[in-house]
């Protein structure tokens, strides 16, 4: 840098301006927004929208590879246009896209903090989805949020020691009898789920870094013991 | 009283409860106490007042909710079933106001994310990007592109390479 004759350093770096701000007035309003401001807009999606981004332009194709947080709902397991999709299919789908979500977990360059899986579908086995939390839980999430009627909240979830903030709703819950994860859990949060008293309190008196604890809707829980 | 001077120069006078919804400014007013003029280099008149229209309508609200509850303590038992149904449907209103104020065009909206994002202002941060997403939800990438104008920089074997990357998007 020192060799480089002074004079010349000027004229460079205006050269350099121009190309951004040429660059900046080619792209439209919404791609001209910054990348942390991008990745909250498509951390509002469920995975299949916010995959479908990447092939836009080029400024929007690093962004889905980069985001910190993915969310999966029911429309994850259906394609939008079909219209009446069929229930038939549901077990399929299941499979198929949690087979695609675990390659395209394995493949991210950047880790994610924030995991949130919202389903509502009666054809849903207790493990159907145990593959795939158990790559979301190496991969080290920090905010893992589960809710899903009808389902046994995974296994996975009871051994993962990066979970920092955990949501569990609309479920079962069947706490493991011998319990090694949920040493980071600093905030618990569990919204209409069934459990019983000793499972609850195995649970509870294990997550020794809790310091928020919130109980909604948990009519089967009876009895409280303050550790 | 607190003086906003937008970036071309037009003045607001606001309550001081009204101003600090921006965090920026709440932090200015903590470390500075008597400063009463707060220049705003990045946001023009046109959108600061309509944030200002957005962090009026939310301090009147939650100051409606306090008066309603200072109201229920004083009132005592047998009249706490009105306040607590007033504080819903205020809820349900400001949802509403919500709704309302977010249905503006692409140009507006973009302004409001920068707006709130410079500001610091959390709920409007929110309300801008989930709406932002809306617009997004749903859509294929031709029919992203054509909603916001995006002009498509790929050659046709780079946008098949990206396609397949993530194939189940696109199925």
């Amino acid at each position: 840098m020192a060799s480089e004759p002074h004079q010349n350093q000027p004229a460079k770096k205006q050269t350099v301006a121009t190309d951004q701000e040429e660059e900046q007035q080619d792209l439209d309003f919404i791609s001209r927004l910054p990348d942390e401001i991008l990745h909250t807009i498509l951390s509002e999606l469920e995975i299949r929208d916010a995959a479908v981004t990447t092939a836009v332009s080029k400024r929007w194709a690093p962004l889905f590879p980069t985001l910190p947080s993915l969310k999966i709902d029911d429309s994850s397991f259906f394609n939008p246009r079909d219209t009446e999709p069929d229930p038939f299919d549901e077990p399929h789908n299941i499979i198929k896209l949690v087979d695609s979500l675990i390659s395209v977990l394995n493949s991210r360059k950047t880790a994610f903090k924030k995991f949130d899986i919202e389903v509502d579908m009666h054809g849903l086995d207790a493990d159907d989805l145990d593959p795939l939390l158990d790559v979301v839980c190496v991969a080290g999430v920090e905010e893992l949020s589960i809710y899903n009627t009808g389902y046994q909240t995974s296994s996975p979830v009871f051994f993962c020691n990066t979970i920092v903030k955990l949501e569990i709703g609309s479920c079962r819950l069947v706490v493991p009898s011998k319990l090694t994860g949920l040493r980071a859990v600093k905030s618990l949060v569990l919204s209409s789920v069934a459990v019983a008293d000793d499972d609850l309190q195995r649970m509870i008196s294990w997550c020794k870094a809790m310091e928020k604890l919130s109980i909604i809707y948990c009519h089967k829980v009876k009895n409280m013991l303050d550790h | 009283m607190i003086t906003l001077t937008s970036s071309d120069g037009v003045q607001f006078d606001v309550r001081e409860a009204v101003a600090k919804e921006s965090q920026i400014i709440r932090d200015m007013i903590q470390d500075d106490c008597v400063i009463t003029n707060i220049p705003l280099a990045n946001v023009n008149h046109k959108i600061l007042s309509i944030v200002l229209e957005y962090c009026q309508m939310h301090v009147d609200k939650t100051e409606m909710e306090v008066n309603a509850s200072k109201h229920q303590t004083t009132t005592g038992e047998g009249s706490s079933s009105v306040p607590v149904a007033l504080k819903v449907s205020s809820n349900k209103n400001l949802n509403d106001w919500d709704k309302e104020f977010i249905n503006v065009d692409l140009d507006t909206l973009y302004d409001l994310i920068l707006a709130a994002n410079y500001l610091n202002i959390s709920g409007l941060l929110n309300l801008t990007t989930q709406a932002a997403a809306d617009i997004i939800k749903g859509k294929t990438t031709e029919e992203i592109r054509a909603t916001f104008n995006i002009k498509n920089d790929f050659t046709p074997e780079e946008e098949a390479a990206i396609r397949k990357e993530n194939p189940w998007a696109f199925e």
